[in-house]
């Protein structure tokens, strides 16, 4: 147990080195990087794809998956701002979207714990039923005019964007969840090896769930403040962030095998993708190569973190 | 012998429903015609394919059968070659990619059944009929009120479609001829691309704020989605949309209602219902013996405070604003 937390020390500490070179580097190139305005944008940025990615760090912890956040969060997402103007009440809004995550869920989880059904097929069978369910109902079209649901993607509390204190809030829970509940332990033991869990009396089909239903519930969370900063209903806006969640969770370390990830390793991820993409932005990259250096950095970010690790599990190892 | 049998029922059962649309034509002297949209989760396309099911009463001789394409090019493709199979008797198709499209297209031709692209040209296929709005033409029609309103020495930021993008590229050109290579006076601060993408432009324009402030004075956008996120990241950096001029280009329901709001300066529509109102023309036009093809440029229009109220009673009745 002491051994495996001195590795994730390890490798929480070589993200956030990188972290803080880049964060070194950005300010010496551009003088308008370091203003306090520019890092509330950065923390507004990630927001969404953090709170999909808390999601994703369990699922992927537990060595599942979930490829329906996107879509299934843009559906959640839109129903909660129909619901917000068919009702005008925020709290019917938010339970809505939060709920029909849930429902989405539940759904890849029963599918994936009762027939054992790979976690990349059916989710990704749900992104197209998702999908398809939205623009069924919409015929197609953008919901607007949402009025006052606005305030949830677009408000601030004090000086501290309202988006930025859900992902903080939700961070803190998910890091909660995996470190100091059974639920958290569970999800390692399922990840590290299944069977070994299943041998040692851990409840898997409850526990990938539970998993699931986590990060249905935050995929439909995520969907509402992101319609509510797009200030519309726009189901086809959310297609493509469950790779921005995953690569956030990969660069942050946690392992795509499954058995190794905290919650705080995403938030740094996702800060990494952040910054990058805020400064390139700020120095005027040019759009094309905009891409490529985006693709090369994450390729560094991971290579490093786990040359890092291996680098002083092998010191530590010849120390021993 | 089992193997075979089913083989057999199968081989029926196509056989069976490759003539049937055939079949009914004749009898009733009406024509089978497929409508192929690109993609019907893209608010225009959905436009559109609304606009082929209002129009379908008016020509009572063609029943038309919408088909999504998914936008996805290998099913578009197969859905060509379906309907050749299946025997339709005309073909109308918004092509996804009208060089991947064409070739395509044109065996459908070769099997003795007409085409007409809509919502793109006809390069590469020039035996179909083609109803299309030009691009560069669609980005003269903002740029042109731009000369007017966009003050001396202005900073503007530049927005851009996916990279590459034919829509995109033309619409820039035609900002180039009209505005940028008339305006010398004018900077351009920073061009990106934003994919279309309301939440990429929201981004894109607050790191702009933080670098450049309010020394911005207009936004030029390819769409309309990307000029109303930066419009977003502005009004939440707390300035006014009255000290910003804002341009797009597409005139769908969200860019009305923000010009009705008075923050999009304007915008040019591709007016999906003129396109499928000349496309069926076309298509009873060809099937009636009078055309053999025909290439119809539908023209972009200016949507501003002037006359937004027209177009959003438009989008209500097509029920994209509800």
């Amino acid at each position: 147990m002491n051994a495996k937390m001195k590795k994730i020390n390890i490798r929480k500490y070589s993200n956030i080195l990188i972290l803080i070179g880049m964060v070194i580097v950005c300010s010496l190139v551009e003088k308008a990087f370091l203003s306090p305005n520019n890092f509330i944008n950065i923390l507004r940025q990630i927001s969404v794809v953090t709170i999909m990615a808390m999601g994703q760090t369990v699922l992927i912890i537990g060595g599942k998956l979930d490829l329906s956040m996107g879509c299934g969060g843009a559906m959640a997402g839109t129903f909660a701002c129909i619901a917000y103007v068919a009702t005008g009440s925020m709290t019917v809004g938010i339970l809505t979207g939060i709920g029909l995550g849930c429902l989405i869920g539940i759904i890849n989880g029963f599918l994936v714990t009762t027939f054992d059904a790979p976690p990349f097929i059916v989710t990704l069978a749900m992104q197209s039923i998702t999908m398809g369910a939205i623009f069924l109902y919409t015929n197609g079209n953008n919901v607007y005019q949402i009025g006052n649901f606005k305030v949830i993607g677009q408000g601030n509390i004090g000086i501290i964007p309202t988006p930025v204190i859900i992902m903080l809030a939700i961070s803190v829970l998910t890091w909660f969840l995996l470190s100091k509940c059974k639920f958290g332990r569970y999800i390692f033991a399922i990840g590290g090896n299944e069977k070994a869990a299943q041998a040692s009396g851990v409840n898997i089909k409850k526990t990938v769930m539970l998993a699931y239903i986590y990060s249905g519930a935050l995929a439909g969370l995520a969907g509402v403040i992101l319609m509510s900063r797009l200030s519309a209903g726009m189901p086809s806006s959310g297609m493509g962030l469950e790779t921005d969640a995953i690569t956030a969770t990969i660069v942050g370390g946690t392992s795509f095998t499954g058995g190794i990830g905290t919650a705080w390793g995403t938030v740094i991820g996702s800060l990494i993708i952040g910054v990058l993409n805020n400064i390139m932005n700020l120095t005027g990259v040019q759009a094309y190569l905009q891409q490529i250096i985006k693709g090369v950095l994450i390729i560094a970010a991971v290579c490093l973190d786990i040359y890092t690790k291996e680098h002083k599990r092998a010191v530590r190892d010849s120390g021993n | 012998m089992k193997k075979k049998m089913i083989g057999f029922a199968m081989a029926a059962t196509m056989a069976t429903m490759a003539f049937a649309p055939t079949s009914m034509a004749s009898a009733e002297e009406s024509y089978d015609v497929a409508v192929l949209i690109g993609d019907m989760t893209a608010t225009y396309a959905s436009w559109l394919a609304y606009s082929f099911e209002q129009l379908e009463d008016e020509y009572p001789q063609l029943n038309l059968s919408i088909i999504d394409c998914g936008n996805d090019q290998a099913t578009q493709i197969s859905n060509l070659e379906n309907c050749v199979s299946k025997g339709y008797d005309y073909v109308i198709v918004q092509p996804i990619d009208v060089t991947a499209t064409a070739d395509a297209v044109n065996s459908v031709i070769a099997a003795g059944i007409p085409c007409c692209t809509v919502n793109g040209s006809n390069d590469g296929m020039e035996e179909a009929s083609s109803v299309d709005c030009d691009p560069v033409q669609q980005g003269a029609v903002p740029a042109e009120q731009a000369l007017e309103q966009i003050p001396e020495n202005a900073n503007v930021v530049v927005l851009l479609g996916p990279s590459g993008n034919f829509h995109s590229n033309g619409r820039r050109e035609g900002w180039e001829e009209t505005f940028f290579s008339q305006r010398e006076d004018v900077t351009i601060l920073d061009e990106q691309i934003a994919n279309w993408s309301k939440e990429e432009a929201m981004t894109l324009m607050e790191d702009w704020i933080t670098k450049y402030g309010d020394d911005i004075d207009a936004i030029v956008s390819m769409n309309d989605a990307q000029a109303l996120g930066c419009l977003e990241a502005w009004k939440a950096a707390g300035y006014s949309c009255d000290d910003i001029l804002a341009y797009g280009v597409d005139g769908l329901a969200d860019a009305c209602l923000s010009i009705k709001d008075g923050e999009l300066t304007c915008t040019s529509v591709q007016n999906a219902y003129d396109q499928a109102s000349n496309a069926l023309r076309i298509a009873a036009g060809t099937l009636a013996g009078e055309i053999e093809n025909e290439v119809y440029q539908s023209p972009g229009e200016l949507i501003d405070s002037s006359n937004v109220d027209e177009w959003i009673q438009i989008h209500t009745d097509n029920g994209q604003i509800q």
